[in-house]
């Protein structure tokens, strides 16, 4: 485990580092304040000394002169003490130097030395009752005493003037020294808040950019970017964590996904099937509604051909034989998907007796390449039902003889079949209507029968081809419906 | 972001680090500085005292010259202190610690004498400078031969050939000379006793540097006329040299003076001054200094040193 790396350690560190940065700014703020202080105070200390020198000179003249007067213990003892006093204030050793301060201070002590030792002559003087020596020796003390006092008021003097005059050189340069101080404290104290700034945000900006990453997952975002785990070892591994957990969830989601596409794909396929089985029952319904009794039906036909055959009405044995074939096909046909002959076999009956009913009023045009009768399927029931449509609604209305072509051709892998009329053409939302694909069932009419059968007939075999069906039609132009189906796509037959 | 703000963190940390070096660099350079002066200067082996006469002439100037000049070399320290009756550093001095003492005898007689009898009660070794004093005991001094200056006066003074009237013009700014004046003449006599037209007469100057003015004026108007002025200090002689100008006295009056200075210098060579009376007070200084030392180290040394005198003439 990285423990330099762990946020106690990280915060240990910065706020160790800081602090250490302000106390070792502060100590040596102190230290040069002291410092400071020192320097000045050294600066006047000799003052001082012979302030207090003088002052003791001064001080030994009254007990001096009250013992060589009184001969009292009392003063003799306050003099030597007051003689104590004095010589504790000499130094041990006076150097001798060049300078001429030195040499007047050595010459000061050298003199008071030499007062002290008079003292003691004077107390040997005056033990000894020489009256006229101590006399005397008391005025060649009391001059030196009053020497002793004149030189170290000169030399204080000189000395205090010395001083002065430096007095301003050392304040001016504390004065820089305050600045640089000042300037210390404050980029000491900057320093170390950036610093501790620096190190929280290291710590708290990868929690917030994680904030950011939790707020974009519970909002079903998980594309975005996996977060960087260069921060401390704690946040690290929740990151680390956040990263494993948004690529477990997308990986889920995707499997649900894929899961859920999957069951939508399987009820969509169970329930076209279940529509188109149940538009088969339908178809087999009205067949078998159609049918009655197709025996019947075919034997009275056979019949009625047979009849006209003995009555010489060939004709009518022709008609008849047609008609026959027409419903065989249309009520006997099972498959959905049927050769073409076949298809086309049905529809030719099924023109035979449209010209017998319309001889003058309708023409009928069929163009099936050979070729093709046989190579190419298709969905059985296509073509009649959308002649019938156009024999039923084309002409309405109109006086002139109407044609209705049938063409057949191939583009490729596609073939197309086409039924075109000449009449009063389809308007383009009665088109689109048509051709939209309806969700809801499609035989919800059951009158539903033509043109529109075809076209859901053929969008349940061919559900992913949008152009399997088109209607194209104005007024003055006639109506033609192009089927257009791929070979190369099976139809989708429910089985 | 992250990089801007370390960018600032390093400039702040650096101006820190600045601003501590300039602050460490100031302390110590006020320690360093407040430590040179107090502290301990070029110590010597031995303290001397040096007593001369308060007044600042040129005289005792090169005297202390001389004697500062030869303290580092015989490694001795130098305290200078006025003498006089009112100075009680030379009444005290017994008391001060020095171990030798060069001394201008500028008291009475008297008093001088009761001063280097204490001193010397007090071990304390004494060197005279310049002037001696009237002893039995034999005083070491170190200076000028006045007996010999005045021998060197008259000789310059027998080079005119004539018959002379002399003046010879003491003053209080060369206390050493003034207090010798029968030696001065004695040695004048001694050259021109029989080409002296009168007795030589004394004048005597105060420390006032343009004392001499007033006097030379008087001197000219006496008859007979003074042939010869012989001045003793500096200040009188320079003077005395613009009264005979103003005057337009010049090669009329024989004047020999004192000292070597730039404007001596000048009046000798353009001929206003004869002759000048020439000693070397710094010779004397360093020779104090060095025949003291002797005297503390060995406790013998020359009883007399002379330092020399010369009367230079304007042709030389």
């Amino acid at each position: 485990m990285p423990v330099r790396n762990s946020l106690r350690s990280q915060l240990i560190y910065s706020a160790a580092i800081g602090l250490t940065i302000m106390i070792v700014s502060i100590v040596y703020i102190l230290f040069a304040t002291l410092r400071l202080q020192q320097i000045v105070n050294d600066q006047f200390r000799s003052e001082r000394i012979f302030q207090e020198l003088q002052q003791e000179v001064v001080a030994v003249r009254t007990p001096l002169l009250n013992y060589l007067s009184s001969r009292s213990s009392r003063a003799l003892s306050d003099l030597l003490a007051e003689e104590q006093v004095l010589r504790n204030m000499v130094p041990d050793v006076i150097t001798v130097s060049s300078d001429g301060n030195s040499l007047a201070r050595r010459e000061i002590y050298s003199l008071l030395e030499s007062y002290l030792d008079l003292i003691q002559r004077a107390i040997d003087l005056k033990r000894a009752r020489a009256i006229e020596e101590y006399t005397a020796l008391y005025e060649d003390m009391a001059s030196l005493n009053d020497h002793i006092v004149e030189r170290i008021d000169r030399i204080s003097l000189s000395g205090l003037r010395g001083e002065l005059a430096r007095y301003e050189e050392i304040i001016e340069t504390s004065r820089e020294l305050l600045f640089w101080n000042l300037l210390v404290i404050i980029l000491a104290f900057v320093s170390s808040t950036m610093w501790i700034a620096i190190s929280i945000n290291r710590v708290t900006d990868p929690m917030n950019r994680l904030a950011w990453m939790a707020g974009e997952l519970s909002s079903g975002n998980f594309d975005i970017e996996d977060l960087p785990i260069d921060t401390v070892h704690e946040v690290g591994a929740v990151i680390a964590a956040f990263n494993t957990m948004k690529h477990d969830i997308r990986q889920y989601i995707a499997e649900l996904n894929r899961q859920q596409q999957i069951e939508q794909g399987y009820m969509e396929e169970r329930l076209r099937n279940l529509k188109m089985e149940q538009l088969l029952k339908r178809m087999e319904l009205y067949t078998m509604q159609a049918q009655m009794n197709p025996h019947f039906l075919f034997n009275t036909l056979n019949t009625g051909v047979q009849l006209a055959i003995t009555e010489d009405a060939e004709r009518t044995a022709d008609f008849m034989e047609h008609l026959a074939s027409f419903f065989r096909y249309n009520m006997r046909e099972r498959n959905l998907i049927v050769p073409l002959r076949r298809e086309i076999e049905g529809l030719e009956a099924y023109l035979y007796i449209l010209r017998i009913r319309f001889p003058r009023s309708l023409g009928f045009s069929l163009d099936v390449p050979e070729e093709l009768l046989d190579s190419c399927e298709v969905p059985a029931l296509m073509l009649q039902p959308l002649v019938e449509n156009s024999v039923i609604h084309a002409f309405k209305g109109v006086d002139r003889a109407g044609q209705i072509s049938i063409r057949v051709w191939k583009e490729e892998s596609v073939v197309c079949l086409a039924v075109r009329d000449n009449g009063i053409g389809i308007d383009a939302e009665t088109a689109a209507r048509l051709l939209e694909r309806h969700n809801r069932d499609v035989d919800h009419d059951s009158k539903v029968m033509g043109l529109e059968n075809v076209i859901h007939r053929l969008y349940f075999f061919y559900p992913d081809q949008d152009d399997v069906v088109s209607i194209h039609g104005g007024p003055e132009w006639g109506t033609e419906i192009v089927i257009r189906i791929d070979t190369e796509v099976a139809p989708c037959i429910p089985s | 972001m992250r990089r801007l703000s370390r960018v600032l963190l390093a400039a702040v940390f650096l101006l820190f680090a600045f601003a501590l070096t300039q602050s460490i660099s100031t302390m110590i350079s006020l320690t360093q500085a407040v430590s040179a002066r107090t502290g301990a200067p070029d110590p010597r082996s031995r303290h001397i005292s040096v007593f001369l006469p308060e007044q600042g002439t040129l005289f005792f100037q090169q005297v202390r010259a001389g004697v500062k000049s030869a303290a580092s070399r015989y490694d001795v320290a130098v305290s200078f202190h006025p003498i006089g009756p009112d100075a009680p550093e030379f009444r005290l001095a017994q008391y001060s610690g020095i171990d030798g003492a060069i001394i201008y005898p500028y008291l009475s007689e008297e008093e001088m004498l009761r001063r280097l009898e204490e001193l010397d009660s007090h071990d304390i070794p004494v060197v005279l400078v310049e002037q001696d004093v009237a002893d039995d005991w034999p005083w070491t001094f170190v200076g000028t031969n006045n007996f010999e200056m005045g021998r060197r006066i008259g000789t310059r003074l027998l080079e005119e050939g004539e018959q002379a009237r002399v003046v010879v013009v003491y003053s209080d700014k060369s206390p050493a000379v003034a207090s010798e004046k029968e030696l001065i003449e004695l040695g004048i006599n001694t050259v021109m006793s029989d080409r002296l037209d009168a007795p030589i007469m004394r004048r005597q100057t105060g420390l006032n540097p343009l004392d001499a003015e007033a006097l030379t004026y008087q001197l000219l108007r006496t008859d007979p006329p003074v042939t010869a002025l012989v001045f003793t200090d500096t200040d009188d002689t320079l003077a005395a040299l613009q009264v005979i100008i103003d005057l337009n006295l010049v090669g009329q009056v024989q004047v020999i003076g004192f000292g070597i200075t730039d404007a001596i210098v000048d009046y000798l060579d353009r001929g206003v001054l004869d002759a000048t009376i020439a000693v070397n007070p710094q010779r004397i200084g360093i020779e104090a200094v060095r025949v003291l030392v002797e005297l503390i180290d060995t406790g013998n040394a020359p009883g007399y040193v002379d330092t020399g005198v010369e009367v230079i003439g304007g042709n030389q």
